[in-house]
């Protein structure tokens, strides 16, 4: 057991630092591609070796001076990436929880006993949710805001939410509605449709035939059985999640990591042939590498954990020689 | 008995959604109301300027608004669908395959590999596959467009397929018939091949669907970060600033700059995002609907048996027997093999022969080789003939006076020459005079040629002259207070003859009667009139004339034009900035049919002759006439720049262009003339050969095997290839220096016959009283200052918003003696208005006092908005205020970009006569904070009353002209 532990917390290690390493590659080659192909920029210099640079970096931090952000008054890579982490963190945070309680709440409500099956009304919703990615939900309820505003002057242009900006109040409302509504109707359908599939199993009418309650038999009977697949919808929902951080808080201008990359990343709009040079923010290496393994490890950490709880949680799995979430 | 089947709900709403969108996909260009690149900044509504964004449902030409640059939101998303389909129908087709290999070897193998496909498969669900698709596509995006973006699409969305199909694999590889086929003998490959892909198979459909929709969504995601299909277009808004704009719609690309649109405009995201909701939700329920058939345990529904059906019969029918055949005798089935794929290849060479648009020659009327001042109306200066290889001057022909346009030259190989002084010289192909008549005015630009050989000249009196090819005039067509031709006749096949007097365009029939006559520009333009192959239009530039009605035509789906011309295929385009548009009339509408656009920064500034090729690449000239030499560009139809020949010639003509694309190039350089010859994309001209005593090219034709090339200085060189011989024997073989040509006075043969009866009776005139009635030459002198804004600033009447004000006494309105431009131009004298939050101005007048226009006068100047802040949004306009209160508007211009300055420079003839004031006026538009705008220079240029000075035309003598050219005065100078 103690070995399956390591071997993840090892194998996590190698992925983070591999992630890392990819991040600053890219983010290096990126920017000189750019120069080549742009014709504002275009320069016409070698692209040097990434190794130098990337040493440079992990020496930096090493040191304990981590690299400077450009056009960040003189803020480090980690200070920005620390102060970004927070704002996502809690905003993942509040989401996941969100998503993860409505999603069962609703997957159970969803999952009806006499015949066993999954809730009409849950299917259509769930299928249109899937089509309807984060920055479509923000832009569905900004478009509603400003409709409001225009419907009701006597709001003289107050909004019951703010369309954008940073707060730990009503801020938060519409990114998390909009980060947390795939995932949870995902979680919802799947905790619906796996639920329904136990109920058609033997043990279930045993245990109704002892008198349990439907209730009884839907908490603590069947919910535990679906636990492995469900750590494993989990994990898929906190990847969904990571994906779409870019672009929601890049809506809402969410200063977290998503935006803090989506700045890095974005092409820049204008440019000057005074300046002549691309923008030193733009596909900064060591900005880059540093937000992208942060989320990186938030994946490859939530991936873990659930490959760990799925191993703790299935005793066969337990004794399969191989172990592991992708066992045979 | 089968029982009916349950109604798969997501199937048929899948395939109905599924189908709406490809339907979209297919016509939604042809649906679309709007050219979706078309900008409308501004628009008048009741009387009022409203600028963009417009909202929706607000105004019914924009039914889904506007984006900021005023671009038509429905338009651009029913255009957007079709390449956006395109692109995630590659993507979820390579997706599938890469997906199903993967997962077919996963799900197979229990070995080493096997477990290392596994984790394969666990690592590319795990990584978000955004960030994947953002690196892959920024590394190759630009290079690479558009496999760039299905590399980084594709390179891990596969993990869902592989999932599902390595489950499918695991699942079949216990069945006990696999364990059968192994037992009977079969590679593991057949047994993958034969049976499990065929349990797979019934899988794909639902896959495929799935994935296109998770790459729309993918698709979206990049273009809402900024990364799209088409790549990035950068716009020059100032001299030194460029902005990165969209260019052809895509879903993706319409939700990115989200952060300019989204509270101002959050339409525009709305309804793209609708649009991909809508496309994925249909593909998400196509496959929904088809899991459940693939997974359900009913037979399977008619289209799978009919697939089955069609499988057996292939196999039956087609497969076996060549199987077998292929086993009784390898040798006729290879040679079989063989024969199919030469059969094949060849018809598909065939039909790519017969699709392939030829480059359809534009014919001059009567089959002519060179019938105006561009060949043929249609301007396209092809020449289906071999070009000159190694140059020589054949012979040249001197002429007192210089040349006013470029030759002619007829079917028989006649040449038509105009000069200045209004000499119409006929010369033969060897170079020898035929024939000279003259014209009551100085020539303007290039005889024309009817279907029937009849010459079309116009004069400096607005008159158009025609004559047979033997000289003789057949009538002459004056407008009383006529302006001055300002350029040369072209003639279609209807022998109807269209030119320009100064911004009018004339047209006139084979019997010399006028048939319309309209004000095409405000201001003197000097353009070659166009006409669209079926000769339905004429082109002047910018201008589209209908050439039955002389009606200007607007097209509400094409976008604002700088210049209207005919491509080699036929087909007509539209050129704005750096834009190209192919169009066809049908059925009263223009419909785009092709679109490019090239990078700015490939050559600051727009061409004068442009040109596309039949493959949809273009070629631009610029013609050196400011500071830069002269350039020919080559793009391919993606508009990448293949290559950029520069010649040392300021300014320069191009003469035509050969079977071979071979470009020839006329100019001056430095002290003298010279002609080069360039191929298509070379950099490099071929050969480039001095024309010695003479230094401005009036004109430029391109005839088989010959250019000739008119100059300035009266000089016309016939210009062949070194093997031909074309001249006679007894000639000296050298090109005439300056001073030989001033020993060779040639001889006024100047030969006017009685002229013909003609319908008109104001023109039989005997031969004595056409000599009489030679008016003199009217030389209009050099134009002066007749009013200049800036001295005369305190002058003016100066309003600001109403109120009148001193030229001293506003710190709103500077005056600046040198005004230094971003990249170094200087302006003499600026009036620049200061903008600012401060006072909210709207309105700034400079009126001068009454002044009396003349004919010759013109207005000058510059303007635009100064300043580094982007925001500028000013309506720039001139007009006349007569004294009795009339206004007439002259010159009008809403400008949206800081930095940019647009010149002025036109007529005030159609005020000639008239007294009253000139006007100023800026408007803004909306707030533009910190912003300059500026009138630079603005002046009137005119003359005093041109005095009539008599410079006579020699009397004509009525001689007849000798046929054999040997007994004709010494005009011919032969060459080797």
């Amino acid at each position: 057991m103690l070995a399956f532990i390591v071997k993840r917390i090892a194998g996590m290690a190698i992925l983070i630092a591999g992630v890392n390493f990819l991040a600053f590659s890219y983010a290096h080659y990126g920017r000189y591609a750019q120069m080549e192909n742009n014709p504002i920029f275009a320069r016409q210099e070698e692209t040097p070796p990434v190794l130098p640079f990337y040493l440079e970096y992990i020496n930096a931090f090493r040191n304990g001076e981590p690299p400077p952000v450009p056009n960040a008054a003189g803020m480090t890579v980690l200070d920005v990436v620390d102060s970004a982490a927070n704002a996502s963190f809690g905003l993942l945070g509040i989401a996941f929880s969100a998503s993860l309680l409505f999603g069962v709440f609703l997957g159970m409500r969803a999952a009806k006993t006499n015949p066993p099956r999954v809730s009409r009304w849950l299917i259509p919703i769930s299928t249109m949710s899937l089509a309807m990615p984060g920055f479509y939900v923000g832009a569905v309820l900004i478009t509603l805001s400003v409709l409001y505003l225009f419907l009701t002057p006597s709001s003289k242009g107050d909004l019951p939410f703010p369309l954008g900006g940073f707060g730990w109040d009503s801020h938060l409302v519409f990114p998390v509605i909009a980060l947390s509504f795939r995932p949870t109707l995902q979680i919802a359908q799947m905790t619906a449709s796996l639920l329904s599939d136990e109920f058609h199993k033997t043990y279930v009418t045993v245990a109704r035939g002892l008198g349990h309650s439907w209730r009884l038999v839907k908490i603590k009977t069947a919910l535990r059985n679906i636990y492995v697949p469900m750590f494993q919808v989990i994990a898929s929902s906190m990847s969904l999640m990571i994906g779409e951080l870019i672009l929601v808080e890049w809506l809402f201008g969410w200063p977290g990591l998503g935006r803090q990359l989506a700045l890095s990343i974005q092409p820049p709009q204008t440019a000057t042939i005074a300046g002549g040079v691309l923008p030193s923010a733009y596909l900064h290496a060591p900005t880059v590498a540093t937000v992208v393994t942060v989320l990186g490890a938030i994946l490859i950490i939530s991936n873990t954990a659930a490959g760990i709880l799925t191993y703790f949680s299935d005793p066969r799995l337990r004794t399969h020689p191989h172990g592991g979430v992708n066992a045979d | 008995m089968r029982t009916k089947p349950r109604l798969n709900l997501p199937l048929v709403l899948g395939l109905f959604i599924v189908g709406f969108s490809l339907t979209l996909a297919f016509a939604g260009p042809s649906l679309a109301p709007r050219n979706p690149l078309e900008e409308t900044r501004v628009m008048q509504v009741d009387g009022k300027f409203v600028s963009a964004p417009f909202p929706p449902f607000t105004y019914p030409e924009y039914p889904l608004g506007t984006d900021g640059w005023g671009r038509d939101v429905l338009s651009q998303v029913l255009w957007a669908l079709r390449p956006t389909l395109i692109l995630t129908g590659y993507v979820a087709a390579l997706r599938l395959l890469i997906g199903t290999v993967i997962g077919l070897l996963a799900g197979w193998n229990k070995n080493a590999f096997g477990s290392f496909l596994n984790g394969l498969i666990g690592a590319a669900l795990s990584i978000p596959t955004l960030l994947v698709a953002l690196a892959v596509v920024a590394l190759t995006g630009d290079i690479w467009q558009p496999w760039g973006f299905v590399l980084g699409l594709s390179i891990t969305g596969w993990a869902d397929s592989a999932r599902l199909v390595r489950e499918q694999t695991r699942v079949a590889r216990e069945q006990s018939f696999i364990e059968a086929s192994r037992s009977l003998g079969q590679s593991n490959w057949a047994i993958v091949f034969n049976h499990i892909l065929r349990l797979v198979l019934p899988y794909v459909w639902m896959l495929l669907a799935l994935e296109i929709s998770s790459t729309i969504l993918l698709t979206a995601g990049l273009g809402f970060l900024g990364y799209y299909v088409g790549g990035e277009v950068w716009v020059w808004i100032s001299d030194t600033t460029a902005t990165r704009l969209r260019g052809m719609p895509e879903l993706g690309q319409l939700l990115s700059g989200v952060n300019e649109d989204i509270y101002v405009s959050p339409w525009k995201l709305f309804a793209s995002g609708t649009f991909v909701f809508i496309t994925v939700l249909g593909f998400n329920l196509l496959g929904e609907g088809l899991r459940r058939v693939a997974s359900s345990g009913s037979p399977s529904p008619r289209f799978f048996d009919l697939f089955l059906r069609l499988r057996w019969g292939l196999e039956e029918w087609l497969i076996l027997p060549v199987k077998k055949s292929a086993k009784a005798s390898p040798f006729a089935f290879t040679v079989l093999v063989i024969g199919l794929l030469a059969v094949i290849i060849g018809i598909f060479n065939q039909v790519k022969t017969l699709t392939e648009t030829q480059v359809k020659p534009a014919q001059s009327p009567g089959g002519h080789l060179w019938s105006s001042q561009y060949g043929s109306p249609s301007a396209t200066l092809f020449v289906n003939a071999p070009g000159i290889e190694s140059p020589k001057v054949m012979w040249a022909f001197s002429e007192a006076q210089g040349f006013s346009g470029g030759p002619a030259v007829a079917a028989d190989g006649s040449v038509y020459v105009l000069t200045m002084n209004g000499s119409l010289h006929a010369l033969n192909p060897d170079g020898s005079l035929k024939w000279t008549s003259s014209i009551r005015a100085g020539g303007v630009g290039a005889p024309g040629l009817d279907a029937e050989g009849n010459i079309y000249v116009t004069d400096m009196r607005g008159g158009l002259t025609s004559f047979t090819s033997t000289g003789e005039e057949r009538w002459y067509l004056e407008i009383p207070d006529s302006f001055e031709a300002t350029s040369g006749p072209v003639i279609g096949n209807n022998k109807v003859a269209y030119y320009m007097v100064t911004g009018n365009i004339r047209a006139a029939s084979s019997t010399g009667t006028l048939l319309w006559d309209t004000a095409a520009f405000s201001r003197r333009v000097t353009f070659t009139p166009i006409l669209s192959p079926d000769e339905s239009f004429i082109f002047l530039r910018n201008a589209v004339i209908d050439a039955t009605s002389g009606e200007i035509l607007e097209f509400e789906s094409l976008p604002p034009t700088e210049q209207f011309l005919v491509g080699q295929s036929g087909l007509l385009y539209a050129r704005i900035e750096n834009k190209m548009t192919g169009w066809e009339y049908i059925d009263g509408k223009a419909e785009q049919r092709s679109y490019m656009e090239w990078s700015r920064t490939a050559f600051f500034g727009f061409p004068g002759m442009a040109g596309v090729f039949v493959d949809g690449g273009m070629w631009l000239h610029y013609s050196g006439e400011g500071t830069e030499d002269s350039s020919l560009l080559w793009l391919d139809k993606k508009g990448n720049m293949l290559n950029r020949a520069q010649f040392p010639y300021r300014p320069s003509v191009i003469g035509g262009m050969d079977e071979n694309f071979v470009f020839y190039i006329c100019g001056t350089r430095g002290d003298h003339a010279e002609c080069s010859a360039v191929e298509k994309g070379a950099r490099e001209s071929k050969w480039s050969l001095p024309l010695e005593g003479s230094v401005g090219i009036s004109g430029v034709a391109l005839i088989p095997g010959q250019l000739y090339v008119a100059s300035e200085e009266g000089m016309l060189y016939a210009i062949g290839d070194q093997t031909s011989t074309v001249m006679p024997s007894n000639t000296s073989m050298q090109t005439p220096t300056k001073t030989e040509i001033a020993s060779i006075e040639p001889a006024r043969t100047a030969a006017i016959s009685p002229t013909s009866p003609s319908p008109n009776p104001s023109f039989t005139q005997s031969a004595n009283q056409i000599e009489s009635s030679i008016p003199a030459v009217t030389v209009v002198p050099e134009k002066t200052v007749i009013f200049d804004f800036f001295d005369n600033y305190c002058n003016l009447e100066i309003r600001i918003d109403g109120d009148q004000i001193t030229c001293q006494d506003n710190d709103i309105i500077a005056r600046e003696e040198i005004g230094l431009f971003e990249t170094g131009t200087f302006f003499g004298k600026i009036i620049s208005i200061r903008l600012s939050e401060d006072r909210l101005i709207s309105r700034v007048v400079l009126r001068t006092s009454a002044i009396k226009f003349s004919a010759y006068d013109t207005l000058e100047g510059y303007a635009g908005c100064l300043g580094n802040a982007h925001g500028c949004s000013i309506l720039f306009r001139i007009y006349f205020a007569g004294e009795d209160n009339e206004i007439i508007e002259l010159w009008v211009i809403g400008e949206f970009f800081d930095g940019r300055i647009t010149e002025i420079d036109f007529s005030l003839s159609s005020i000639a006569g008239r007294t009253g004031s000139l006007v100023l006026q800026m408007d803004t538009l909306n707030i533009s904070n910190e912003n300059r705008a500026a009138w630079i220079n603005p002046r009137i240029m005119g003359c005093p009353e041109p005095a009539p000075s008599s410079t006579e035309v020699p009397a004509p003598m009525v001689t007849e002209i000798p046929v054999s050219p040997l007994a004709v005065t010494s005009t011919i100078t032969p060459v080797p």
